[in-house]
């Protein structure tokens, strides 16, 4: 196949990994609807395992160009029986209350053991029928590939092809991997709505991705639970209800590189209160948590006109009468000490009482503190009395060296 | 809304009167290629205004035979996004197409209607990202269609605004 175009060319590949992933989350979100007695784990007994309270359901996936076939013959047939065959003649997989299931994208043609192997309700199922068709491929395929596959299917006992056959079931025509995306998008927006759909499955494919690759970096990480799936969905699906914003674990976990604010507006104001170090390290990382949460949400379009614009507005008045307030108490002839002391009043209060929220479900509290920040950054609000003034002296002499 | 100023960050960036300017224009010149007339004010500000919500955008039809009562009828989501938005978004679009009168990007009859002086703006819809070029993609085709189902009154009626 691919191998001898391009040793090298592996999209294939990636294609069925990128398709594992999706079909075992699509999984999750089917057993979803019906409770939350399940798991699904990913690698742990075949590409995807299922178990149930008293069963189990191995998953091969095979994801083909389409006009392929599943033949008597084809490689990802035997190579799936020879897996499966492997694991019940080393008593790795109790036939009893296990079943089997081959998923491909490819057609089965009618007649073939792949064929008479789908379920039931498919109306043409006969065991007998599908190992006997396989039993001749075998004595008739010289394919040197498949010899592994061959032998293992050799060292089991009639009764236990037997066996393993009658849980076999095959489906072919499975929906590939954009129909299985298709089929997410569907189910998210019976969640969200059509307007929150794809930035809801974009974060939920993120979490399951990141949680597939703990599990199989950790073998001690357990596989996903009914439970843990529905705290996750419920959660995400909370972020995007009208009163309330998603915020992208990514963005609340951004450490920023502090030398390259030293320059801002926000850092300035914060050096005129004398902030220590650490502090302005925490306003540098509230700024940019909030600066790129606001632009994602912005991009998604998950903010209506004006929203942020009415936000950002009660702040500066909230903010605005407080600082009125500071001007009155200090007067005119207040000494340098009494300003800065007043100013971090002003501060603490913005850092960590004001109750303002974009939304009222979401209570993420760097959105505050760094919209607070971008406000100063723009010089729509200050902490020293002196804020104008002291930040446009501190412009002046770039200003008066540029031509 | 009120001043630029005023607005966020992210706000000016997406509302500024350059862009919205240019969405005006887009729906004036969709209205010239369909209709060969010069287009009412009501129409440029309505076209931008649904053009830049994504919700009414991503529904719009192909082609400008479908009937606009009935696309209305069927994508309800649409009404309730004009009605949550169009206000906001009409205050953004008014400086742009005031822009785009001074700088004569369009021009003005004595009725009160709005032409595209030749040479102003490529027929060609290019933008730096896709969602640029959808946009203004959006307005044309608003031009084109929206008064395909009679007055402006009717539309606006339809979807739930007034001028």
């Amino acid at each position: 196949m691919a191998e001898k175009a391009d040793p090298f060319e592996a999209s294939a590949s990636a294609i069925g990994y990128v398709y594992q992933l999706r079909k075992a989350l699509h999984l999750c979100v089917e057993r979803h609807g019906q409770g939350i007695d399940w798991s699904v784990a990913i690698e742990a007994g075949d590409d995807i395992e299922e178990v149930h309270k008293d069963s189990t359901v191995y998953y091969q996936l095979k994801h083909r160009a389409p006009g392929v076939s599943l033949t008597d013959a084809s490689t990802d047939l035997w190579k799936t029986l020879r897996i499966w065959a492997h694991a019940i003649a080393g008593h790795q997989l109790d036939l009893e209350e296990t079943d089997l299931v081959l998923m491909t994208t490819a057609e089965l043609p009618s007649g073939s053991a792949a064929s008479l192997l789908q379920p039931v309700v498919a109306g043409c199922r006969d065991e007998a029928g599908a190992l006997k068709a396989l039993t001749e491929a075998r004595k008739a395929s010289t394919n040197k590939d498949l010899k592994k596959a061959f032998a293992s299917f050799d060292t089991l006992t009639e009764e236990q092809r037997q066996g393993m056959v009658s849980r076999i079931q095959v489906l072919g025509r499975a929906p590939d991997v954009e129909a299985v995306g298709d089929l997410l998008l569907e189910r998210a927006v019976t969640a969200v709505g059509h307007a929150y759909a794809q930035p809801f499955l974009i974060r939920l494919e993120g979490w399951f991705f990141q949680r597939t690759i703990r599990q199989l970096r950790a073998r001690d990480v357990d596989a996903i639970s009914g439970n843990e799936f529905d705290q996750v969905f419920t959660d995400y699906r909370n972020q995007f209800r009208p009163e309330n914003l998603p915020i992208d674990e990514d963005i609340a976990d951004l450490e920023p590189n502090l030398a390259t604010y030293s320059d801002h507006a926000f850092v300035r104001q914060l050096n005129l209160l004398n902030i220590s170090a650490p502090r302005v390290g925490k306003a540098v990382r509230d700024y940019m948590r909030a600066f790129t949460q606001r632009s994602r949400w912005s991009d998604e379009n998950l903010l209506l006109p004006g929203e942020i614009s009415r936000f950002e507005r009660r702040l500066v008045e909230e903010w605005g009468e407080l600082f009125d307030e500071m001007r009155e108490e200090l007067g005119d002839e207040a000494a340098e000490v009494a300003k800065v002391a007043a100013a971090r009043d002003i501060y603490r209060w913005a850092m960590s009482q004001v109750q303002r929220r974009i939304r009222p479900d979401c209570d993420e509290p760097f959105v505050v503190k760094g919209s607070f920040h971008m406000l100063a950054d723009d010089h729509r609000v200050g902490w020293h009395i002196d804020f104008t003034t002291r930040l446009m002296s501190m412009l002046e002499p770039t200003e008066a060296t540029t031509p | 809304m009120s001043e630029f100023v005023n607005l966020s960050r992210e706000e000016r960036a997406l509302y500024n009167p350059a862009f919205t300017a240019v969405l005006t224009a887009r729906t004036v010149q969709g209205h010239r290629t369909q209709f060969g007339q010069p287009c009412p004010v009501a129409l440029a500000v309505l076209g931008a205004v649904m053009a830049l919500q994504p919700a009414v955008r991503d529904r719009l039809p192909r082609n400008t035979n479908a009937g606009v009562s009935r696309w209305v009828e069927e994508n309800r989501t649409v009404k309730v996004a004009m009605t949550q938005n169009a206000t906001a978004l009409a205050a953004v679009v008014r400086p742009g197409l005031l822009f785009a009168l001074q700088t004569t990007l369009l021009s003005c009859t004595d009725q009160g209607l709005l032409n595209l002086p030749t040479g102003r703006l490529k027929k060609v819809i290019t933008g730096p990202t896709e969602e640029v070029v959808a946009i203004q993609k959006a307005a044309h085709m608003l031009g084109r269609w929206l008064p395909s189902t009679g007055s402006m009154s009717t539309v606006m009626t339809l979807l739930g605004v007034r001028p």
